[in-house]
């Protein structure tokens, strides 16, 4: 028992559980849409398309998570526009511009004097939360549960059914435009507590984890959730036991509970249901 | 090649404050030279296509792939924008009445495997009548419920949408036109992808329809004979109405 509390005694611990999972909340709720939606690799682009914003941001002094915010939503905008007039095919346009963006961050980053700062960037540092960035994480998720509640029956909608939902005034292309704002703010502050790479693995694994348990959205959403918060707690208390990095714990911890549900679905089904 | 000129899409507002009351006695759909097609397209798909359908009529657009069967629908539906022409549903242009115009996709245009269960399905023929941030209430609930029933779709209510075999979709779908309390119903290809018994079953439920008084045009190719089944015929070829020849 003390092997698991006692690390939550720690203030940094403390704050550094809350992070966790706050982002892991927002990024597992909007997560389900980004799995039902085949919306991954937009979350992955935008994640990589915040390294400029946050280079620039760096370089001059201000805010990090503004320099990927302003980035972030930006290319929110970018992607949003390009799949509308569909000039070249989405995912075609997303490879450019998420490579395109990346290569820029680094080159920027390069003229910069240190590269502690790109390790954080790309692998996270969850340890390195003020309290500040926590109100600010915790705003976003907030924003995000939010947005996803008020709009719950549009989104819903326009998630399986556009061409209905355009009938009805409803077009598709606006809801797809918050999605992907909401998806950007939340993918800036999961890049502070995992890192950029691995980003995606928070959208992905613990919705399609829910995916496999249950076929209701509010309820894949409420699973999702639990399990990014279970994921959170078990990759921070692996991370200081065994001094591994924090995100790629959180996201170990994900993944093994995706094969475990993956595994035990196999085998109800084998033992005759 | 340049893309012909087009309107802007017609504004079809969501919720039901701005919704329009039709004209008295105006035919359910009349359309009068019509010339649309999708927006990027080179040319048009449908060209001076002109017919009527009075109200309380099963109706079919026959013709091959190609033909401008879905551009009609589509244009009617107000989700593509119409070159020339006029388009009027009970007398009002795409938009005036989409409350009481129902377009029902092709099963291919939904994703089936989202996690939704038959009862959303079919309760978001509310949405258009509750707009933004109303939820459904009991009211509509219970209006879902026994449109279930009268389809014989309420064991299967909490099922999810893509356990339903073709024949069950398609039912899920009319269903969700009548709990919008659609009018007029315009679906594109439903008989697609089904056998014999399943169509014919379809087919009784749409002449029902009819006899409730909801209009129906439905696209179609898969009918040897569509004058024997369909109250009316509308034929197309190459994006132009054609003219058939009087039956004896």
């Amino acid at each position: 028992m003390n092997w698991l509390l006692e690390p939550f005694a720690l203030p940094f611990m403390q704050t550094a559980l809350a992070a966790a999972v706050l982002v892991g909340l927002g990024c597992s709720l909007l997560g389900v849409y980004v799995v039902h939606r085949r919306m991954a690799f937009v979350g992955d682009a935008l994640a990589h398309t915040t390294l400029p914003g946050v280079a620039v941001a760096y370089l001059s002094g201000v805010s990090l998570s503004l320099g990927a915010t302003v980035a972030g939503v930006l290319t929110a905008v970018l992607i949003g526009w390009m799949s509308r007039r569909q000039q070249v095919r989405e995912d075609t346009a997303i490879g450019i511009a998420f490579t395109g963006m990346f290569a820029l961050g680094v080159v920027i980053l390069s003229r910069a004097k240190t590269t502690r700062n790109l390790t954080d960037i790309l692998l996270g540092n969850v340890l390195a939360v003020t309290t500040d960035d926590l109100w600010s994480i915790g705003g976003v998720t907030g924003a995000v549960a939010f947005v996803l509640f008020l709009l719950h029956k549009e989104l819903e909608l326009t998630s399986f059914d556009p061409t209905h939902a355009a009938a009805i005034g409803l077009g598709p292309d606006r809801l797809r435009f918050v999605l992907l704002v909401l998806l950007s703010l939340t993918v800036v502050t999961a890049i502070q507590v995992i890192g950029l790479i691995l980003t995606t693995a928070l959208l992905v694994t613990p919705a399609a984890t829910a995916s496999l348990v249950t076929q209701r959205l509010a309820r894949s959403m409420a699973v999702a959730a639990g399990l990014a918060v279970l994921a959170a707690g078990a990759g921070l208390l692996m991370s200081f036991h065994f001094r591994v990095p924090a995100g790629a714990a959180i996201v170990l911890a994900a993944a093994a509970f995706f094969v475990a549900t993956a595994c035990a679905k196999r085998l109800l089904h084998f033992s005759g249901r | 090649m340049t893309a012909f000129h087009t309107h802007r899409n017609p504004y079809l507002p969501y919720g039901g404050r701005e919704h329009a009351h039709p004209y008295l006695f105006a035919a359910a759909l009349a359309v009068e030279n019509l010339t649309a097609g999708y927006p990027n397209a080179p040319k048009p798909a449908v060209r001076n296509v002109s017919f009527d359908i009075p109200e309380g009529t099963l109706a079919a657009l026959v013709g091959p792939n190609g033909a401008g069967k879905s551009t009609i629908l589509k244009a009617v539906a107000g989700l593509i924008p119409f070159h020339s022409g006029s388009i009027n549903v009970f007398g009002l242009p795409p938009g005036g009445c989409h409350h009481r115009t129902a377009y029902l996709p092709q099963r291919g245009e939904i994703d089936w495997r989202f996690p939704v269960t038959v009862e959303r399905l079919v309760l978001t023929g509310r949405y258009v009548h509750l707009g933004w941030l109303r939820w459904p209430g009991r009211k509509d609930y219970d209006v879902v419920r026994r449109t279930l029933n009268r389809l014989g779709l309420e064991s299967l209510a909490h099922r999810q949408i893509a356990e339903l075999s073709g024949g069950q979709q398609q039912r899920a779908l009319v269903a969700r036109a009548l709990v919008q309390g659609a009018d007029l119903l315009l679906l594109d290809e439903p008989f697609n992808n089904l056998d014999a018994e399943t169509r014919a079953d379809l087919l009784t439920l749409f002449a029902e329809l009819r006899d409730a008084k909801k209009t129906l045009v439905i696209a179609t190719h898969d009918f040897d004979r569509p004058n024997d089944v369909f109250d009316q015929v509308v034929r197309l070829h190459g994006g132009c109405r054609q003219i058939e020849p009087v039956p004896e």
